[in-house]
């Protein structure tokens, strides 16, 4: 467990001392550390990067390279593998755009998908009539792997999957995807965005192809994200936006593209954000990713046994692995209404159908209410969600 | 705190209003709420005068959502489309005491008379 010290850091907490912050895998709060070297660029060296010649514009460049190292560094990845997007989403979209498919090939994808891991497939899909694929649950809400082997097949071309699920915590066993694309020739695209504040992950031990992540659910700032790429790919790979800094010549007729990581980063980058996201990295390593994943572990098996007999847990059964992620139902209450009355008592927990809708009529079930963890949770907060759900009850039970 | 979970509000919750699946009907909406993926499914029988003569709602939901279309349901009876057009979602707040609902919940109370008005208008 980490030391309870750790709340300290984020100033929320100063201004809400009562709050019980539990929509984590929605998006997390900012420590000091982030929003000072943000501030620190907009008032003391604010200038737009790669462009002047001036000191300040090579000092914005100097501390917008150095956020990219390292992130490189935290994935284990070469610095031009990493291009600044803002968030996975947009991550997502950019590959949907840019990855040559065709009407003979299929992409799969999971039960599980995020809606940001499935229009911009079924877009693509609609656009050059290439097949879309899903790899089912099993009825503990895993990955069925024999499945998987059934529709990844010579004519996938993507397999593009989460490594855990934002609305019930399944870990999918990307060893095993990432082999089974392999052995059929196909790129494995991870969305890592429920994974990167809370284990640590190595590019180059799994072979990753392409791996997408928003910086806002690791303790950094919104609107900034990384698409990480295998160098290889992202030269293979035509850019997605146009404009200014992704050029290497243009004239009237025609142009060319600079270098990675700059070709996929077209028009002024969010140089704050970028730096933002660079301390939030020095933050988690501070702190210790192997740390974070102890102690968010430790909550989540507290919760999981606290969970009063009323409450149904949605995904995978207690004991077995899930993400800092505990969805559950409350015998006859709307999730919604869970969560609304646990507002009342200061508590902050996700409700609905958590922008996976299609996983939720796949369930069969309306939704879900949600409590994610970060750094900053407490025995003490799973105590009083365990309260808040005996307050529900009482209410409307 | 529990005045949003007052008593009429919860009774209409556990026994909602009109909740069935009309076997006639001349008019029928589907609305959505993305916000919370409810869903919910109306029927109208309109009289040959233009009256709503009968009408019935489907469609699980919060109790607030529920609540929501027991209360429209029941104001829409034998209105015709131009006094139900009058209506918003205020109307809906004040009968079950909510005038000050937070807008995201709002949806959720205001849901179905959205799916009668669009039923009337199309």
């Amino acid at each position: 467990m980490l030391d309870a010290s750790v709340k300290k850091y984020f100033p929320i907490f100063e201004h809400h001392p009562n709050l019980v912050y539990l929509d984590n895998a929605a998006t997390t709060q900012t420590p000091h550390s982030v929003l000072e070297a943000m501030s620190e660029y907009y008032t003391t060296y604010r200038a737009n990067t790669e462009r002047g010649l001036y000191a300040l514009s090579e000092q914005a460049t100097t501390a917008y390279t150095a956020a990219r190292q390292k992130i490189a560094a935290f994935l284990n990845a070469a610095p031009e593998e990493v291009i600044f997007t803002p968030g996975a989403t947009y991550g997502l979209n950019l590959l949907a755009r840019s990855l040559a498919v065709t009407a003979d090939h299929n992409i799969v994808l999971t039960r599980l998908e995020h809606h940001a891991n499935l229009i911009p497939w079924q877009q693509l899909s609609n656009r050059t009539g290439c097949e879309l694929r899903f790899i089912e649950l099993n009825k503990d809400g895993q990955l069925d792997m024999a499945t998987a082997a059934d529709k990844i097949d010579e004519q996938t071309r993507l397999v593009s999957c989460t490594a855990v699920s934002n609305a019930i915590g399944t870990i999918a066993p990307l060893d095993e995807i990432i082999a089974l694309a392999k052995s059929n020739g196909a790129q494995v695209i991870v969305d890592a965005s429920q994974l990167i504040a809370h284990s640590p992950i190595d590019v180059r031990t799994l072979d990753y192809d392409w791996l997408v992540f928003s910086g806002h659910k690791m303790y950094g700032p919104t609107g900034i994200g990384i698409l990480y790429g295998k160098k290889q790919l992202l030269e293979q790979t035509e850019p997605f936006l146009f404009g200014g800094e992704m050029i290497e010549d243009v004239n009237y007729l025609t142009a060319s593209w600079a270098e990675l990581p700059h070709k996929f980063e077209a028009g002024t980058q969010n140089i704050a954000g970028a730096i933002g996201l660079g301390a939030a990295v020095d933050f988690i390593q501070k702190i210790g990713l192997s740390a974070i994943h102890e102690h968010e572990q430790s909550l989540l098996r507290y919760t999981i046994e606290q969970l009063p007999e009323y409450a149904a847990l949605i995904g995978p059964p207690s004991g077995a692995p899930r993400g800092a992620i505990v969805s559950f139902l409350l015998q006859g209450v709307h999730p919604h209404d869970t969560a609304e009355i646990l507002n009342r008592f200061n508590i902050a927990v996700r409700a609905g159908h958590h922008c996976a809708k299609p996983l939720m009529k796949y369930l069969d079930i309306p939704g879900t209410a949600r409590a994610s963890f970060g750094v900053y949770n407490r025995p003490e907060d799973v105590d009083r969600l365990i309260e808040g759900l005996g307050n529900v009850k009482r209410i409307l039970g | 705190m529990e005045k949003l979970y007052h008593e009429a509000l919860l009774d209409l919750y556990r026994h909602p209003l009109n909740k069935t699946r009309l076997d006639n009907f001349n008019a029928m909406q589907t609305e959505h709420n993305p916000l919370c993926g409810e869903t919910v499914e109306i029927f109208i029988q309109s009289s040959p005068g233009g009256q709503v003569a009968d009408i019935g709602w489907q469609g699980d939901g919060c109790a607030l959502s529920q609540a929501g279309a027991s209360v429209a349901t029941e104001q829409c009876k034998q209105k015709s489309a131009g006094e139900i057009k009058n209506l918003s979602t205020d109307t809906i707040l004040n009968l079950l005491g909510l005038a000050n609902l937070n807008p995201s919940r709002q949806r959720c109370v205001g849901l179905a008379l959205a799916a009668i008005k669009n039923a009337l208008a199309t």
